[in-house]
């Protein structure tokens, strides 16, 4: 995947790429592509900082970083949105749910048709303990994911999620 | 056939007919409070009567995903399929109304610790023809959830990935050995978990794991009031010699293993192997000549069957495969 991004930027994405162990510019995988959800940023993560939180979170602060730096182009635009994934999987490892949440519905408005993204997004609202809403919404996914891209589903907060899938 | 159905004699008959005997060992630990919640499945016309078995012993029940067996476990149809490592179950919400349905019901003393174990404890079902896998982290917190020491969580994460790892391997890689000692302690011994004979339902980081050791005491002494005779006879199987191919794949021996260096013997009146179910072409062809012979020779190289001191067969030993005995 190529993203041309700001090179003062890069140079801080290398950096976090070398501490985390593992490469950011993963591929955007669509529900539609009929591949699984790329668990690559969510392992190596709980690979590398399970019960090391101190340096997850300079992982996360190296992130956030990053974050508020990229606003630039279209190819920053979507690498925001990566960035804002690997976030929810950092406080989701974290144990902070509801930021991982956060986090997620972030990605989600900056890169709605990244599948992976959306998975996380669905544990994350589990792990808030809304487990009902979990179970609707993974039951159905492609549903929300198309409403959401075309524009149907107008937030990813929980009471428009609901309802949203009450009239299914 | 070494082991033997189970028939409970004091405590935890209520569960009969209702949860699968495989587990029971794991249902007395909760309902004793040595174990803080289990998961396990059941069939969804059971789980009313489920309910009220838990009920008498002070356990809830949270009832999870449903899911039925599809009739084809050709992976290759499955978006995800290549990542599967067990057989695969079709899921959907859980409808009380099922007929044929199984669901994936956490237990647990307290509500709250059950719907904790829960949110933790998604199995990876199929819906919609892909699979979803919960985050790793999942697995370890889950882990901890049901009583697994720290330390066998770790090793979990560092280690249960079948593409790279042969994980009772890597524990005894693990394991220190002492002195006059077996290799293993039995209370270590995880691999008649899911059938029926175990008092741990984890795989241990080392045969060893001292951590593993004293809860695994916790579980033996509190069924051992209730159940007596269930502990003896798992002991005994417990303490049995085995040969191991890797997870859920093994030889177990009715008899004896002695170490002369790197030479384990094994010398014994019965055996039984198990094979995972999810994984056929791990299968040890050999294993049938096993049942033929009464002695087992394992060096680094080789393994050797022998009936009466005469070979049956020599099988040519991958580095992973070992013999392991348990005091």
């Amino acid at each position: 995947m190529i993203i041309m991004i700001d090179v003062k930027i890069e140079k801080k994405i290398v950096m976090l790429e070398k501490y985390l162990g593992f490469e950011l510019r993963r591929e955007i995988i669509t529900f539609g592509s009929n591949e699984p959800h790329n668990e690559s940023f969510s392992y190596g993560l709980a690979l590398k900082f399970y019960n090391e939180n101190k340096a997850l979170m300079k992982a996360i602060m190296m992130a956030t970083e990053i974050v508020k730096d990229l606003d630039g182009n279209d190819d920053e635009h979507l690498f925001r949105g990566l960035m804002f994934c690997l976030l929810g999987d950092m406080y989701y490892l974290y144990g902070d749910f509801n930021r991982s949440l956060g986090c997620f519905i972030q990605s989600l408005k900056l890169s709605k048709n990244d599948y992976t993204t959306w998975v996380g997004f669905m544990f994350a609202i589990r792990a808030t303990d809304n487990i009902e809403l979990f179970e609707k919404m993974i039951f159905n996914l492609g549903r929300i994911y198309d409403a959401w891209n075309d524009g149907e589903l107008k937030s990813l907060e929980r009471n428009d999620i609901e309802d949203f899938l009450e009239g299914i | 056939m070494i082991l033997r159905e189970y028939e409970p004699k004091h405590y935890g008959k209520e569960f009969r007919g209702v949860l699968s005997i495989r587990q029971y060992p794991m249902v007395l630990a909760v309902a004793l409070g040595v174990k803080t919640s289990f998961d396990d499945w059941v069939k969804v016309d059971k789980y009313d009567a489920l309910v009220e078995a838990c009920e008498k012993y002070g356990l809830h029940v949270e009832p999870d995903v449903m899911f039925t067996t599809p009739e084809s476990q050709d992976k290759s149809k499955i978006i995800g399929g290549e990542n599967i490592t067990t057989t695969f179950q079709k899921g959907m919400p859980f409808d009380k109304n099922a007929k044929d349905e199984t669901v994936h019901v956490i237990i647990a003393k307290s509500p709250e610790v059950a719907r904790k174990s829960k949110k933790f404890g998604w199995y990876s079902v199929i819906i919609n023809n892909r699979t979803f896998n919960k985050p790793f982290v999942d697995h370890l917190r889950f882990g901890k959830l049901l009583g697994f020491p720290d330390c066998c969580v770790d090793f979990f994460r560092k280690y249960n990935n079948w593409h790279v790892y042969n994980h009772p391997y890597e524990t005894l890689k693990n394991t220190k050995r002492i002195e006059g000692k077996a290799i293993g302690s039995y209370y270590c011994n995880n691999v008649l978990m899911d059938n029926i004979y175990f008092f741990i339902h984890h795989l241990p980081c080392s045969y060893r794991c001292e951590a593993t050791i004293e809860y695994a005491k916790k579980v033996e002494a509190a069924i051992e009031k209730v159940e007596p005779e269930f502990v003896e006879y798992t002991k005994k199987l417990l303490k049995s010699p085995l040969l191991n191919f890797g997870e859920k794949n093994f030889i177990i021996f009715d008899g004896e293993m002695t170490i002369d260096g790197n030479v384990s013997t094994i010398e014994y009146k019965d055996s039984q192997y198990f094979s995972n179910y999810a994984r056929k072409e791990a299968k040890m062809k050999f294993a049938s000549e096993v049942e033929k012979g009464n002695k087992v020779i394992v060096d680094e190289n080789t393994i050797t069957i022998l009936k009466d001191d005469e070979i049956i067969v020599e099988v040519s030993k991958e580095e992973e495969w070992f013999a392991i005995n348990f005091d």
